[in-house]
């Protein structure tokens, strides 16, 4: 037994890899990309000017959005696909607007590795409007990013060099001209170019070793394992908070809701498929059977608003002002003393759990109804029987015991349901948990924290699954696992 | 079995004994908590009595200046301002005396508390730098004060001082000197325990001074920090000197019209929180960009020099703000506002019926439903459970600065024809759909301005609704039924096109399908195409559509470069999504720009409106219409011509009892 557990742990590892990978390359192979803004925002906003862009290109330079997804091929870019793109932005070729906006974020996004190339378009010196471009592009690609520019207290040695990486990034922001400027003038700024590039020339030669190195690791994936290896799930690229501290701040809401609803769920169906398998086929087993599939139907998210307007102090019925309207708890809970604060927050719960309970109630009483058939028939009971028990004995110390199992077992296939059962509730009631979050964060491309949350779901589902395979060999003593 | 009966005994003796004695300890607890909250109210009452002591105080101070008897006053700032000297003595203040009482000046209750739904999510971040929403900048207008504000409920082209005493502008307008009040106090920061060691070096007084103005400028301009949307308003920002503690000078290498408001409206910075990490260790000035965009008190609060200070906020819950009863200005009416998240429409709209909300608006499908029947047929009964019609709530309709439009892909051959635009504006019945779909919440427009602003021309119509004509001028642009099938054609190719829509609104949703059908009555078949915010920014910024639904903000300065100038087509995020590529017009655009003149300025925006009206780049929708509405203890609830239209600085509350 301990071998196959430590066997299935170990093969999680890979499985969790995989995983995670698909998710990885969905969610950042999907159209849209962070950085948006979804409210109507002022005229200028998304304008371009030259500082404008040189900001958006250190945004994505710090979540590594500038990079392949996958595996990196810009160290194999080419002379002429760098000439294509400027003649594209250039809007030759027959380059429709929409290309001509693409190319340019294309050369954005090589970034250094277009380097060595733009310095020598600039030179090709044929064309006045490719060289301008080349200039203009270069002004960008050629910035260094800082190192671990984050560090609480950077050494002194790691100062110095941001300090040069600032100073040089400095200095090429003003080798620039206006395209109106006089073509000595651009001559002139030409050349500062080309000596800058001739002192270092080195820094874009890459050996055969390095090329490998940056063709895996380059990219946004390593980057993102690199950083998962040490736990750090990173800071969201909109509030740019630590992901980590967020989610287990709004984890809190999140559970209490949901262990709520399963407790709940079990205390309520538990007797009521207890109550069908002894009274089976009889009028109150199908009454109640056919009200709790017609309760399955009902989809929360019309239950949950007929809740609101019906029983919360917002009801249009004044006799039914029963419950708040919404929310985690009241605007003076801060000055309430801990039981009522406990009690200020059940109270909020209660339309919630309602919501989320409901529907559960078919499921588990079935399985709690078949599950007891099964063993209200077996030699032993009818021996407790023969005993002379009295019937409620029976069934509830001996048949009931058996009869549970299942049950429990399907506890585990229900831990993943723990984080994603809430996200329309509490969309719906207003509860800030990690639903909410999540449905908030897939809107803006917020890929940090949906990697967060979806990560924390395969763990569950994960270890879900591992604990109810253990849970059936528990159970039943026939099922062996080597 | 007799050994384990006693057990069991036992053991039950215990489990009660201890549950008893954990009720005891319970109930305990209870009652020391609830003494010590009562005694914590007490001490807050205590402590805002004695706040509004001193404000009176400050105001009966104030009240003596003014009466010209300066001598008793004593060392108040506005004495001491009459000694200062001005760098251009003969030069007229450029500043005016606030012609609106912007503070109720006869309000009964100066402790009430305003409730009101502050926005959908959680703001994110509070650094209004590396932010630009609409719900930040809300808040901003509280919390955080500027050099000047513009006259918003009576004549916005005119200033009066805020954080500055006097403004001179030389250079026709392109050299600032500001002269800042002495003694204004920032606020301490909350969100951190300030008792905590850890905090101590907050826990101090700091007085806002030119060198916090100078930090913003220097975060302004630094290209680590991540505020392209501000950049690009400073562009053309040269300098900015300290002259002294008090005194800025701020220059502009060219002369743009937009200098005066992006100078102006701008508020300090405090450099003594956002320069240093949680420790109050500086940052090393390479990083300090970085580190700025990522403060650690981002996500906290704000700290400002405004009337209201930053108070609390809760993550989905709500933000509160509360009078600054040291705010060196004079002081608001209402002492604490509420702001609450509601990320669900209908639990916004019941906790505005059920009063938790003092203050709010209404959807137009609840407008629909609950004002519109009464207001049409005044004689029909009011319902009990309806508190929007009747004498419990105030509430007026109030133009919101901005505009809706369909914008057509003048690089698709399709539409590059003038005509065939104006066809589509012909076949688009703006009048029905503003009725139908917005319950008439919403004006029709024809214009890129605010509505009734003098930048309008004011001969312009909008283009009636007339199918007639729209087949007409598809006609006169080649496209005719060759075929029979109903739809026009050109050169064999039928007329189709596909219009993106933003997919989780209801309205736009209706309004397309208005629209198709009017469209096939003229032989055009159009296609819906519904896509998600995120992905239809990345549609218009490639350029892959043939048409969509937009809306922009409009400010109250001018400034039609971004939208209209053919310059703006080609780049990567320009906000000239439908190419619009006209020469006179980026003539007036420019010329506009360097234009201080304000009728010369009239001038030109009309003939650009006269452009864009005959060329129909857009077709221009509508202007929306929000029906605001508030329980009765709010009181003097008024409207300013500018953005943020709720100012509830300018009301009062009455009390509860």
């Amino acid at each position: 037994m301990r071998a196959y557990v430590l066997k299935r742990l170990l093969l999680m590892i890979p499985t969790f890899f995989g995983i995670s990978l698909v998710v990885f390359l969905v969610l950042n192979l999907a159209p849209g990309h962070p950085g948006g803004n979804q409210q109507a925002s002022d005229l200028a906003a998304d304008v371009r000017s030259a500082d404008t862009q040189e900001s958006h290109r250190i945004f994505r330079e710090q979540f590594g959005l500038d990079r392949p997804v996958l595996f990196n091929t810009r160290i194999w870019l080419t002379q002429e696909e760098v000439e294509q793109a400027l003649r594209e932005i250039a809007g030759r070729d027959g380059a429709s607007p929409g290309d001509r906006v693409r190319a340019q974020q294309r050369i954005e996004d090589w970034g250094a590795y277009a380097v060595p190339h733009l310095v020598a378009a600039m030179q090709a010196g044929q064309d006045d409007e490719i060289r301008d471009l080349a200039v203009y592009g270069l002004r960008l690609a050629a910035r260094r990013p800082l190192i671990d520019p984050f560090e609480p207290r950077p050494s002194p040695e790691r100062r110095a060099e941001n300090q040069a990486r600032r100073a040089e990034n400095n200095r090429l922001r003003g080798y620039r001209y206006d395209l109106d400027a006089p073509e000595a003038e651009k001559q002139r700024v030409a050349g500062e170019w080309i000596a800058w590039y001739a002192q270092v020339a080195d820094r874009f030669r890459h050996d055969p070793a390095e090329k490998v190195r940056i063709f895996f690791l380059e990219t946004r994936f390593a980057r993102y394992w690199a950083n998962l290896a040490r736990f750090d799930f990173g800071v969201s690229l909109v509030t740019r908070e630590p992901v980590m501290a967020t989610l287990i701040d709004k984890l809190r809401y999140s559970l209490s809701l949901s262990i709520t609803s399963l407790l709940l769920g079990y205390l309520i169906s538990l007797p009521i498929g207890i109550y069908s398998a002894v009274d089976k086929d009889s009028l109150v087993d199908r009454t109640t059977t056919i009200g709790l599939f017609m309760l399955y139907s009902l989809p929360s998210f019309f239950v949950g608003t007929l809740l609101l307007f019906w029983f919360s102090e917002g009801s249009s019925i004044e006799a039914f002002r029963w419950f708040p309207i919404g929310g985690w708890r009241s605007a003076d809970a801060d000055q309430l003393t801990s039981i009522a604060q406990v009690r200020d927050v059940a109270w909020h719960l209660v339309l919630p759990v309602l919501c989320m309970t409901y529907g559960s109630f078919a499921a588990l009483s079935r399985y709690m109804r078949s599950g007891l058939l099964g063993v209200i028939r077996s030699d032993y009971v009818r021996t407790a029987r023969a005993k002379g028990l009295p019937e409620s004995r029976v069934i509830l110390t001996h048949a009931v015991r058996n009869g549970l199992l299942p049950v429990i077992t399907l506890l585990a296939g229900l831990l993943p349901a723990i984080l994603g059962g809430s996200v329309i509730v509490e969309v719906i009631f207003d509860v800030p948990g990690m639903g909410r979050w999540l449905i908030e964060s897939i809107y803006q491309r917020d890929y940090n924290v949906i990697m967060a949350i979806q990560l924390l779901s395969t763990l569950l589902v994960l270890f879900g699954i591992l604990l109810s395979d253990l849970g059936y060999a528990l159970v039943d003593p026939r099922i062996r696992y080597r | 079995m007799r050994q384990g009966g006693w057990f069991q005994a036992l053991l039950a003796a215990v489990l009660v004994s201890n549950t008893a004695l954990l009720l005891v300890l319970v109930l305990q607890q209870h009652n020391r908590e609830q003494r010590a909250i009562r005694q914590s109210a007490q001490f807050r009452e205590l402590a805002e009595g004695t706040d509004r002591v001193r404000g009176e105080l400050r105001k009966l101070n104030r009240a003596i200046g003014a009466g010209d008897l300066s001598g008793l006053a004593g060392g108040d700032g506005d004495q001491v301002a009459s000694t200062r000297t001005w760098l251009h003595p003969d030069l007229p203040n450029f500043l005016a005396k606030n012609d609106f009482d912007e503070i109720p000046p006869d309000a009964e209750n100066t402790n009430g508390t305003l409730t009101l739904f502050f926005s959908r999510s959680d703001p994110k971040g509070f650094n209004g730098m590396v932010e630009n929403a609409a719900d930040l900048s809300e808040l901003e207008s509280y919390v955080s004060d500027s050099i000047a504000g513009r006259m918003s409920f009576t004549d916005p082209d005119r200033w009066h001082g805020i954080l500055a005493e006097r403004v001179e502008v030389t250079d026709e307008g392109q050299t600032y000197t500001i002269y800042l009040k002495r003694g204004v106090k920032w606020h301490k920061p909350s969100g951190v325990d300030l008792s905590d060691p850890r905090y101590a070096w907050l826990d101090r007084d700091h007085e806002v001074t030119a060198h916090d103005f100078a930090f913003f400028f220097q975060m302004l301009k630094d290209p680590q920090v991540q505020n392209g949307f501000a950049k690009s308003y400073y562009q053309d920002l040269e300098s900015w000197e300290v002259v002294d503690d008090h005194t800025l000078v701020v220059r502009w290498s060219k002369k743009v019209y937009l200098a005066l408001s992006s100078t102006l409206g701008i508020g300090p910075l405090p450099e003594f929180l956002y320069a240093h990490d949680e420790e109050g260790n500086r940052f090393p000035d390479e990083t300090l960009g970085l580190n700025f965009n990522q403060h650690w008190y981002n996500s906290k609060g704000i700290v400002g020099c405004g009337p209201y200070r930053f108070a609390s906020y809760s993550p989905g819950e709500r933000i509160v703000l509360e009078r600054f009863e040291d705010y060196h200005g004079e002081l608001p009416a209402i002492q604490r506002i509420v702001w609450e998240i509601v990320g669900d429409q209908n639990v916004q709209f019941l906790k505005l019926r059920s009063g938790h909300h003092d203050f709010g608006y209404l959807q137009p499908s609840e407008y629909r439903d609950l004002v519109q029947p009464y207001l049409d047929d005044p004689s029909k009964p009011l319902p009990d459970d309806n508190p929007f019609v009747g004498e419990a709530m105030g509430s007026a309709r109030k133009l919101t600065p901005g505009y809706f439009y369909l914008g057509w892909n003048a690089d698709k051959p399709t539409f590059a024809d003038k005509r065939v635009r104006q066809a589509m504006t012909h076949a688009f019945d703006r009048a029905r759909m503003v009725e139908h779909i917005f319950a008439g919440l919403g004006q029709v427009t024809e214009s890129p301005y605010v509505p009734g602003s003098p930048y309008n021309a004011p001969e312009l119509e909008p283009w009636p609704y007339d199918l007639d004509r729209a087949r007409a001028l598809l006609a006169e642009a080649g496209w005719t039924d060759s075929n029979g099938d109903g739809l026009v054609d050109r050169e064999g190719q039928p007329f189709e096109f596909t219009l993106l829509i933003y997919a989780s609104s209801k309205e736009m949703d209706s309004l397309a399908n208005i629209f198709k059908e009017d469209l096939l009555k003229v032989g055009v078949r159009m296609k819906i195409d519904k896509a998600e915010w995120s992905l239809m920014q990345k549609r218009m910024e490639e350029r892959e559509f043939d048409a969509f639904t937009g809306g922009w903000a409009t400010s109250w300065d001018v400034d039609l470069f971004q939208i209209w100038h053919s310059t703006q087509a080609d780049l990567p995020k320009g906000s000239n999504m439908v190419g619009f590529r006209n020469a006179e017009a980026d003539e007036i655009i420019e010329k506009l720009r360097v234009t201080f003149d304000l009728s010369e300025r009239h001038e030109l925006a009309r003939r650009f409106h006269r452009i864009v009206h005959d060329e129909q780049p857009y077709t221009f929708f509508y202007v929306r219409e929000r029906y605001y509405t508030w329980w009765d203890k709010v009181r003097r609830v008024v409207f300013p011509k500018t953005r943020p239209l709720v100012r509830a600085s300018s009301w009062w509350v009455q009390s509860e009892v």
